[in-house]
C-alpha cells in the first residue's frame, strides 16, 4: 500500500514537474538529489564535479520529462541519466580508456570475503583508486547490476573489455583491501 | 562472524549512500534552466505566442495594404471621373459665364455687374470658398461682414451644375435667342418654327449625351432616347418659361400637338 501511493505521488509531482510547476520541480529535486549525487560520485573523482554533473543531470530530467512512460521505475529512470551523464562527463575529461586484455572464464568466478564492515567513505576512497575504465565498469556491474552485455553497449566497448576490466578493478580493490583488513578468496 | 561478501557490502553501502547536495545547487540549477532548458515548456509557449503574434502582424499587414491597394484604386477612378468631368463639358466657360449672366437677368437678381467683375477680380476668395464648401448658409456665415463676397460666392455656387444641366441651360438660351431673332426679323414666329428648334436642340442635347464620361462608348439607353426623338416636356416647359408671357398662345399650342 505505501508503495502505490508513493507511486501515486511521483504521478502528480511529475505532471505538475511537466507542466513547468517551480514548487514541483524544487520538491523533486530535493527527494532525489541526494541518492543521484551519490551516483554521481561513485564515476567522478570529488563531490564538486560530481554535483556539476548531477545539476546537469537534473537539467535532463526536466527537460525530459513527458518523454517518461510511467511503466517503469521512475527513480531507476533518473538514476539512468545520472549515470549516463557521469559517463558523458568521463568522456569529455578522455579519462575512459579501455586496453583489450585476454583473461580466463575461471578467474571471473573469484569472489572476496571480508571480515568486518567497511565504511562507504573508505569504500569511495578504494573505488577512487582504481583506474577510470576499472572504476565505470566496476560500478556499472556490481553496484548499478547491468549486465557486460549492456555495459559494453554503454561505453563502445566489447564485452570481453567489459569482462576484463571488471577482472581489473576486483583484483586491485583486493589487494587493497587486504592491506587494511583480512581478506579470504573464494569461488562462486 | 560469517565472512561478508565484499562485492555486496559495497553495493548495499554505496545504494543506501546518500550525499547532500550544497545549498546553492537548486539555485545554480535554476540558473542553468533559465539559461537553457528548464522552463523549456515555457519557453516553447512564448515561442509559439510569439510566432502567432508575428503570423498574425503578418497578416493583418498584408490586409491593410490590400484595402489600400484597393481604396488607391477607386481615389483613382474617382479622379479620372473628376479630370473627365470638366473635358465633358468642353468648358464652354465663355458661354457658361453669358449663361449665369442672362440667368441673373432673367431672374432679375439684385447682383450688378460690378458686383460680377469683383468676383473676376478676387478670383482667389471666390475659389478658396467654393473648395472650403458647398453650403451657402456656411458660407454667408462665413463671410458675413463682407455683402460683395457673398453675392460672388452665390452667382459662383449657382454655375455650380451638372455638365447636363449646363448643356440645357445653354441650349435653352440658344433656341429663346433664335426665336426671338425671328420674332424681331418676321415680327411672328410660327409653332412649326419653334417645335423645330425645339426638336434640334433637343437631339444636340441627347447626341452630346450618348458619350458616358468622354469614354467615347456609346450608351445604349441614351441611344434609344435619341431615336424615339421625343422632347421632353420639361425642357419645353423651360424654353416657354423663357420666352416669358408673350408665346403663351404658342406654348400651349406645341403642348397640345404633344399630347
Amino acid at each position: 500500500m505505501k508503495v502505490v501511493s508513493l507511486h501515486k505521488n511521483y504521478k502528480s509531482l511529475i505532471s505538475k514537474a511537466i507542466k513547468g510547476d517551480d514548487k514541483a520541480q524544487h520538491q523533486m529535486f530535493e527527494l532525489f538529489a541526494p541518492k543521484m549525487l551519490s551516483i554521481c560520485r561513485q564515476y567522478v573523482k570529488n563531490n564538486v564535479l560530481a554535483e556539476e554533473v548531477m545539476l546537469s543531470g537534473f537539467l535532463k530530467v526536466f527537460t525530459h520529462l513527458d518523454s517518461f512512460k510511467s511503466e517503469g521505475s521512475f527513480e531507476g529512470w533518473i538514476r539512468r541519466i545520472m549515470v549516463n551523464e557521469s559517463i558523458s562527463q568521463l568522456r569529455k575529461e578522455k579519462k575512459l580508456q579501455f586496453k583489450e586484455e585476454e583473461i580466463s572464464e575461471n578467474s571471473l568466478n573469484l569472489v572476496a570475503y571480508i571480515e568486518t564492515e567497511i565504511e562507504v567513505n573508505e569504500i569511495q576512497k578504494m573505488i577512487d583508486q582504481l583506474p577510470e575504465g576499472y572504476k565505470t565498469v566496476f560500478v556499472l556491474y556490481v553496484v548499478e547490476g547491468y549486465k557486460h552485455s549492456e555495459i559494453s553497449e554503454m561505453l563502445g566497448i566489447s564485452e570481453g573489455t567489459s569482462k576484463s576490466q571488471l577482472f581489473k578493478a576486483r583484483k586491485m580493490l583486493q589487494k587493497s583491501i587486504n592491506k587494511e583488513n583480512g581478506i579470504s578468496y573464494g569461488t562462486h | 562472524m560469517e565472512p561478508i561478501k565484499f562485492e555486496d557490502h559495497i553495493r548495499e553501502q554505496l545504494q543506501e549512500r546518500e550525499i547532500q547536495p550544497s545549498k546553492d545547487a537548486w539555485k545554480k540549477l535554476n540558473l542553468q534552466s533559465n539559461k537553457s532548458v528548464l522552463p523549456l515548456k515555457r519557453k516553447y509557449g512564448y515561442a509559439i505566442a510569439a510566432s502567432i503574434v508575428g503570423l498574425l502582424i503578418v497578416s493583418s499587414l498584408l490586409f491593410v495594404n490590400q484595402d489600400f491597394d484597393q481604396d488607391k484604386t477607386t481615389i483613382v477612378n474617382e479622379n479620372k471621373t473628376q479630370i473627365k468631368e470638366p473635358k465633358e463639358e468642353i468648358i464652354p466657360v465663355s458661354k457658361i459665364e453669358k449663361v449665369v449672366v442672362a440667368e441673373e437677368k432673367e431672374t432679375k437678381t439684385k447682383i450688378s455687374e460690378n458686383q460680377i467683375k469683383d468676383k473676376t477680380t478676387k478670383p482667389k476668395i471666390v475659389k478658396n470658398t467654393i473648395i472650403a464648401t458647398t453650403d451657402n448658409k456656411i458660407i454667408a456665415s462665413e463671410n458675413s461682414q463682407e455683402p460683395s463676397i457673398i453675392a460672388s460666392v452665390e452667382t459662383t455656387n449657382k454655375t455650380i451644375k451638372s455638365p447636363e444641366e449646363l448643356l440645357i441651360d445653354l441650349k435653352i438660351n440658344e433656341v429663346v435667342a433664335e426665336i426671338n431673332l425671328l420674332q424681331k426679323e418676321n415680327n411672328s414666329v410660327t409653332v412649326d418654327e419653334i417645335e423645330e428648334l425645339l426638336i434640334k436642340a433637343q437631339s444636340e442635347i441627347h447626341s452630346k449625351n450618348l458619350f458616358v464620361n468622354n469614354s467615347k462608348k456609346v450608351d445604349a439607353t441614351a441611344l434609344l432616347e435619341t431615336v424615339e426623338t421625343e422632347l421632353e416636356t420639361s425642357f419645353r416647359e423651360k424654353v416657354f418659361d423663357a420666352l416669358g408671357e408673350r408665346f403663351k398662345k404658342v406654348r400651349t399650342a406645341v403642348l397640345e400637338r404633344d399630347q
